[in-house]
């Protein structure tokens, strides 16, 4: 995976969850994180779409809830 | 065509069984017309005269969905939100007619007359899923858009009428797939005990629950007892009922090589009430997220907890509403929605560590509460359940009602089934995956 895309999404995830940054990892998903609640998903997604200047699809939203399915959705 | 009767079971899902697997060898092509046909006839044998305002609704659908792929951006919306308000209208003229007389006689002191439009089964989840599938089309998200495909996609009949609300290319990417158009085995077995499964729920546990139930909410004095027997019973009853149906569908569509998404899991073990509705009606609220909540929120310039709360409790009591047309489904909505908004609360402040049976228990009651005001015919018949459960009418252990035996042993299978067993989702998962 690319580097500097996962430092990006781990920022912005440690942003709204305030989970420690180190703790983030690949596997980190909304089923780990007790505060990955609903209000910071949509949190998440709209920095996503602002760090990387992307519309995120309202059927895509609810899927990218982990560290992993967000850096799939980025590499496509 | 109920799902729980021989002419279903014995007669119509064998030979579409049959007819299914024969045409997927010789013209793999015309199975979903033939899909698309039986489910029409599964509905029509339901009422011949109302199945016209589900086959409009496919094909105006479907145009829409064209007219809406065709277009570019400002046109492209305007296409998808008058998609939209026409289906919640359409839905709103055969489902809230009445109600909505009802209402303006009330605020306008006026003598208008009931409409008695006669409602489509099915119409409330096909509108829900047609909305989702409008929304998938005007992302683009959605592969191979045709005719066949999408009338398939609405009335393939296990989930036609109660659900799970199914997604388009999910339910495609099956029914497109090679090796789920022969004959398997293990499916036919698997599905014929999960939908026998869900015959059990319905017609034994739900059924036999729901005489005492039905004599709760028809008397006007109950005991404690009775009382709370008649508001639990209920709670029991629905949750058997539906998930049973589910079953039923599930089993069904399993037959024939489909695995429908799931809809329950063990609800009654939820710890709060945001847990509650990830396991109760698990795919409604997948479509309330995805495509009211989430847009709703993620179109606002500066999001915040409060908005989030807010929506959350708008959002809850439409979905109240959309169960049917009187204020107590509204009450029901509005239940839910302010447990959601407290949880909430309770979880940004950090006091969610109760003991976990303690917060079954205090879950489950709230729950319980809820189900009155959906259960009941007026607010008054609600109202004298609940001063019967908390002694307004004294401490009275005596049942005054009919009772057999047979609905003593469902209420106690119920409680073992939806607070110690594993259930049928988690079964199915093991042997399928």
């Amino acid at each position: 995976m690319n580097d500097t895309n996962f430092n990006k999404i781990s920022k912005i995830i440690s942003k709204h969850t305030k989970v420690k940054l180190e703790l983030i990892n690949f596997e980190t998903s909304a089923e780990t994180i007790e505060r990955w609640d609903s209000l910071a998903h949509i949190n998440i997604i709209v920095d996503i779409e602002r760090e990387f200047n992307i519309k995120i699809k309202t059927a895509k939203v609810g899927e990218l809830n982990s560290v992993k399915n967000i850096s799939q959705f980025l590499n496509k | 065509m109920l799902f729980h009767t021989p002419v279903f079971f014995f007669l119509f899902l064998p030979t579409v069984f049959f007819l299914y697997f024969f045409i997927c060898r010789i013209k793999p092509n015309l199975s979903y017309y033939f899909l698309t046909i039986s489910g029409l006839l599964f509905y029509g044998y339901w009422n011949i005269y109302l199945t016209p305002i589900i086959i409009f609704s496919i094909i105006i659908n479907f145009l829409f969905a064209k007219k809406i792929l065709k277009s570019q951006n400002t046109d492209k919306k305007s296409y998808l939100l008058f998609a939209i308000i026409f289906n919640l209208f359409y839905l709103a003229f055969f489902k809230y007619a009445d109600f909505t007389i009802d209402n303006l006689n009330i605020i306008f002191n006026t003598d208008l007359k009931h409409l008695n439009i006669p409602f489509p089964l099915a119409l409330s989840f096909v509108t829900f899923q047609t909305i989702a599938f409008l929304i998938d089309v005007y992302d683009e998200a959605l592969d191979h858009l045709n005719f066949k495909k999408f009338s398939l996609f609405i009335i393939f009949f296990p989930q036609l009428i109660a659900g799970p609300i199914v997604r388009y290319n999910n339910m495609l990417a099956q029914f497109e797939d090679q090796k789920n158009k022969k004959i398997q085995i293990d499916n036919i077995s698997i599905g014929a005990i999960i939908f026998l499964i869900g015959v059990i729920k319905k017609t034994f546990i739900s059924d036999y629950i729901s005489i005492f139930v039905d004599q709760g909410f028809a008397a006007s004095n109950l005991t404690f007892l009775e009382a709370w027997l008649t508001s639990v019973g209920f709670t029991f009853q629905i949750y058997f009922d539906f998930s049973g149906y589910i079953d039923m569908a599930t089993g069904a569509a399993l037959i024939l090589n489909i695995r429908l998404p799931r809809n329950f899991n063990s609800p009654f073990l939820a710890e709060n009430v945001i847990n509650f509705w990830q396991r109760w009606h698990m795919t409604l609220t997948f479509f309330l997220t995805n495509y009211f909540y989430n847009p709703w929120l993620k179109s606002l310039k500066k999001i915040t907890f409060v908005k989030s709360m807010m929506i959350t409790f708008v959002v809850f009591l439409f979905a109240g509403l959309w169960h049917g047309p009187s204020w107590l489904y509204v009450i029901f909505g509005g239940i839910h929605g302010f447990g959601l908004v407290f949880n909430q609360m309770m979880k940004k402040a950090n006091l969610f560590n109760l003991n976990k049976i303690i917060s079954i228990f205090l879950t489950f009651n709230y729950i319980n509460f809820s189900f009155i005001f959906f259960r009941a015919e007026s607010i008054d018949a609600a109202l004298n359940i609940i001063s019967g459960m908390f002694f307004l009418e004294g401490f009275d252990f005596k049942i005054t009602f009919e009772i057999n035996n047979i609905t003593i042993i469902a209420y106690i299978l119920a409680f073992i089934i939806c607070f110690m067993l594993k259930n049928t989702g988690y079964y199915l998962d093991k042997v399928k995956n």
